[in-house]
């Protein structure tokens, strides 16, 4: 059995981001795809919202008149998750120049 | 490349991430002082309670041992001054006896003649003399003339100490708060 490495929170923080602008916008959905239990990731959800880089959004179910919240990103959001994308993609393509350095 | 704002924003969101860290340390350390400033009279009473006892022979090595001691007491018994220290969490005692002496005289014209000096035990003779125990602390003495039938006076020499003196001897040897001084005895 192979154990999985702890995340960090700034990881954890961009896999809700991306979560989230894939289109998991319910908070249990979020939860599940997040690996995460509820009250940690409730006070994620406060301090993505606080900070601008998600939008919480309370929607009425038009059958059962039931509020529901759900979560979209916002343009803050969008540059993190743009930024870090490409910051991973050079450091990759860093490790596969430095590995072909080393191969030759 | 990246733009500016993606920076910014970026560089927003790892500030902060750290100050969410900065706020759970903070909590932790509240947390653990307050643990901490509940704990110490459980704490110490659990690192200072002893779970051996040392019979040291010498002053010296006594007094360098227990030297700063978290609590100590002393007494008398059967003759006997005794010392306790409590010290990492070994109960240090030291013991000593009070002297106790005896002398047998007749007077003769205007002098007088000793028969015989009594003492229980041939380490006493310092101290007896002195007027001071081998560890260092002075003993008051007090005399009682004795007459016998047959010409004999008996003179008795009786050693005692001071309670008030002992403690702030003690204190000053074990470089203690006389406070933490107890006239009586601590036991393991």
């Amino acid at each position: 059995m192979t154990m999985a490495r702890r995340r960090s929170k700034l990881e954890i923080y961009l896999d809700i981001l991306m979560l989230i602008r894939s289109g998991v916008n319910k908070p249990t959905r979020i939860m599940y795809g997040a690996n995460l239990s509820w009250k940690p990731l409730q006070q994620i959800l406060k301090s993505l919202v606080e900070q601008e880089l998600i939008r919480e959004v309370d929607a009425r179910d038009r059958r059962d008149r039931r509020t529901t919240t759900y979560y979209v990103i916002t343009r803050k959001g969008e540059n993190v998750i743009n930024y870090f994308s490409r910051a991973r993609e050079l450091i990759r393509m860093d490790g596969m120049v430095n590995s072909l350095i080393l191969h030759e | 490349m990246m733009n500016f704002d993606e920076k910014m924003d970026a560089i927003d969101l790892i500030i902060n991430v750290l100050r969410e860290h900065e706020k759970s340390l903070d909590e932790l350390v509240s947390r653990l002082e307050e643990l901490l400033s509940k704990a110490p009279a459980g704490r110490g009473a659990e690192a200072e309670r002893p779970t051996i006892r040392a019979l040291v022979r010498e002053w010296k090595e006594f007094r360098e041992r227990c030297s700063g001691a978290g609590i100590a007491s002393f007494e008398v018994e059967d003759k006997k001054f005794r010392v306790s220290a409590l010290k990492g969490g070994v109960l240090h005692i030291y013991e000593e006896m009070i002297p106790d002496m005896e002398i047998r005289f007749r007077e003769r014209e205007d002098r007088i003649v000793i028969d015989e000096v009594e003492l229980r035990g041939r380490e006493m003779i310092p101290a007896a003399l002195r007027g001071r125990l081998n560890c260092g602390l002075e003993i008051s003495v007090k005399g009682e003339e004795i007459k016998m039938p047959d010409g004999v006076s008996l003179y008795r020499m009786v050693y005692d100490l001071e309670a008030e003196k002992a403690r702030n001897w003690l204190a000053n040897q074990l470089k203690m708060d006389p406070k933490n001084i107890i006239h009586g005895r601590i036991q393991a």
